[in-house]
């Protein structure tokens, strides 16, 4: 439940979620709004725009090659460069909800209270701030606040009760339940006591919860909404993109891999 | 004396910018070094191994030579004599005993110079743990001598190949497998860096080298130096040195930073040039553009090859209570071809850049007392050494 988030709760309330996340700038900018129409036309209900960063420390493979890739193209792929593509998406798709994953040093280096500003001005409904533990985060989440963007927690299997709490308390939006230890990318197994971790968060407050981190399968898909109201697809999706050169070649397959996905 | 507060901070510099994964086997660690700290078993046991095993204590050496040649009083803390031949092992030992207690059964390690993943593979091996190092592809090709004795140890070393392939990459990589692994896995940062509480655990346990320092020095002088001087890497050698001495302020503390090929052009010298930023789980002095992207440091030497510096040095210089110079390739050269010469001493690279600030003009006065850590020593630079000298 979101106060001020309307188009984010509204996504959850009408049915699960998917969520797609795309690298700015790889391989260019213009390439990373075609990617995320097509994502948005072919169903995927949430867009995570990730900036690239030169030390991503939660991310695999996959993302922190697609983040070095658009960090080479001598392309603007700043937060600046990030408000302008949501402008540029959300004159087009106004209900979708937008939301920046990144670094926190992007942020404080272009200032919090400005940075959160800027992206509410701009249409964004979010943040992710995948280094920003709570313990850390209250001074974000006053300025997010305040601006009226909401911070979009990550939580751990390994979350103790206590610091569960602190975290579903500080969430606006939705909450992003990481599927198991570990960096971002494909992988066989999920943490068994996800469902069990979403019964914990819902007892503290009614906050969507979506699940991320190696979701590359159908199954895993159908599994997830079984329990959760969304799932996040990152890597794989970055996968498509990095494999495929040619533009059209490439919307094809981001449409293929999400029908696939939704299949049930 | 400096501590950090609940949340790890340093005045603004600190605290624990990691992934919500991380965070239980931070609170862990903390609480387990928190218990163990008070242990008197714990602490005989470091102690017993730090004389028996490390050498400990390490001799304050009067460097007769480089006085006369400096005109100031110069001592030497001889951390190069330590087992493994620097002062890391101070702390992986600690660590290998927090890692102990708290029932992990494997060990993780970034390296840059490769003395941390020396020390860690040696610790490993005195106490029967697996050990993989991560180690940038430039730094295993300028230190193979030291890849191959991590080998040796039996620790596996892997090479990373992302960014600037150095320390910074190498600590980055050790991040993210230590987030995959974290249940059973320990990993031991090589210097004062990182979230909290690594920066107050590696400090702790480099304290030893200033605490024998001051010891020594009331000893053989009877009163304390006018100037206490260390390299700054992450900052572990220097914190370490300096520790014992912030709260006599009579003494200067001064850091000495790795200027490469000239402040103006590629360095490493973050102290000096750098802003407040996030990396690596905390906040710190660190090189990078306006955005907040990480730079690419470069130092001859690969242990200063680091784009940030830790969270207490950052501190200590933003109330000035450290003073900081930087020193380029060529002087850092330059010295330790003087001092091998002067007192036979052939000091690592890293540590040249300390003995380097004793040539610059106005920074001490004829008959200064000055006590300076040697960090390490010169082994593993020969190829260097060879080629630029
Ligand atoms: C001999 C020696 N001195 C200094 C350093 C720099 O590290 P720190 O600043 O943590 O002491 C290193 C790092 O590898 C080293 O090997």
């Amino acid at each position: 439940m979101s106060i001020y988030n309307q188009d984010i709760s509204n996504i959850f309330k009408k049915k699960k979620a998917l969520i797609g996340y795309i690298t700015l700038g790889d391989p260019s900018v213009e390439l990373t709004y075609e990617y995320g129409c097509t994502l948005i036309e072919n169903g995927v209900d949430i867009i995570e725009i990730g900036m690239p960063f030169s030390d991503p420390i939660a991310d695999g493979p996959v993302i922190q090659a697609s983040h070095q890739r658009a960090l080479s193209t001598n392309e603007d792929v700043s937060l600046r460069q990030a408000f302008k593509l949501i402008t540029k998406l959300k004159k087009r798709f106004p209900k979708t909800p937008i939301v920046i994953m990144t670094a926190i040093n992007l942020v404080i280096q272009y200032s919090v209270e400005k940075c959160f500003k800027d992206a509410k001005a701009c249409g964004c409904d979010g943040f992710i701030l995948p280094d920003c533990s709570i313990e850390m985060a209250t001074d974000y989440t006053k300025q997010a606040r305040k601006a009226q963007i909401s911070l979009i927690h990550l939580i751990s299997p390994l979350c103790s009760s206590s610091r569960l709490k602190k975290i579903v308390n500080a969430s606006e939006g939705f909450l992003y339940l990481i599927s198991s230890t570990g960096i971002t990318g494909e992988r066989d197994a999920f943490a068994t006591n996800l469902s069990h971790i979403i019964k914990s968060i819902k007892a503290v407050k009614d906050i969507p919860v979506a699940v991320g981190f190696g979701i590359s399968k159908p199954d895993h898909v159908r599994d997830i909404y079984s329990f959760a109201d969304g799932a996040i697809v990152g890597s794989h999706l970055i996968q498509v993109i990095a494999k495929h050169k040619d533009k059209n070649k490439t919307c094809e397959a981001l449409k293929k891999s999400i029908k696939t996905l939704l299949k049930t | 004396m400096t501590k950090p507060d609940r949340n790890g901070f340093f005045g603004e510099f600190g605290g624990s910018f990691v992934p919500d994964t991380l965070m239980p086997a931070l609170h862990e660690l903390e609480v387990c070094y928190q218990k163990v700290k008070q242990d008197p078993s714990f602490k005989m046991e470091l102690s017993e191994l730090l004389a028996e095993y490390v050498g400990r204590p390490s001799p304050l050496f009067y460097a007769s030579r480089l006085s006369e040649k400096y005109g100031y009083s110069i001592y030497l803390k001889r951390e190069d004599l330590n087992h493994t031949g620097a002062h890391k092992i101070n702390n992986t030992l600690g660590q290998i005993l927090l890692a102990k207690q708290m029932g992990k059964k494997r060990i993780i390690a970034e390296t840059g110079a490769g003395q941390h993943g020396v020390a860690t593979a040696t610790v490993c091996a005195l106490m029967g743990m697996p050990c993989d190092i991560y180690m940038g592809a430039e730094d295993i090709q300028r230190q193979a001598l030291n890849v191959y004795r991590m080998k040796l140890l039996g620790a596996q070393v892997f090479s990373v190949n992302s960014g600037s392939k150095t320390l910074k990459d190498a600590t980055t990589e050790a991040i993210r497998d230590w987030m995959k692994n974290v249940e059973h896995t320990h990993y031991i940062i090589g210097s004062a860096l990182g979230p909290h509480p690594y920066p107050m655990i590696v400090r702790d346990f480099q304290r030893v080298i200033g605490k024998e320092a001051k010891k020594q020095m009331l000893e053989k002088e009877g009163r304390l130096p006018h100037h206490v001087i260390a390299c700054i890497g992450g900052g572990s050698n220097a914190i370490g040195m300096f520790y014992e001495f912030i709260d006599e302020k009579d003494v200067t503390l001064l850091g000495v930073e790795a200027a490469g090929e000239g402040l103006n052009k590629k360095h490493a010298a973050s102290l000096t040039k750098g802003r407040p930023g996030v990396l690596h789980g905390s906040l710190n002095n660190l090189l990078q553009n306006n955005d907040g992207q990480i730079e690419i440091a470069h130092s001859i030497s690969a242990g200063l090859d680091y784009p940030g510096v830790g969270p207490e040095l950052s501190y200590l210089k933003s109330i000035d209570r450290l003073k900081v110079q930087a020193v380029t390739d060529k002087e850092a050269l330059s010295a330790c071809s003087i001092v091998s010469k002067c007192e036979g001493i052939i000091p690592a690279l890293e540590t040249a850049h300390a003995f380097a600030v004793l040539s610059k003009k106005n920074l001490f006065k004829k008959g200064d007392i000055i006590a300076l850590c040697v960090s390490g020593r010169g082994d593993k630079d020969m190829e260097t050494f060879r080629e630029h000298l």
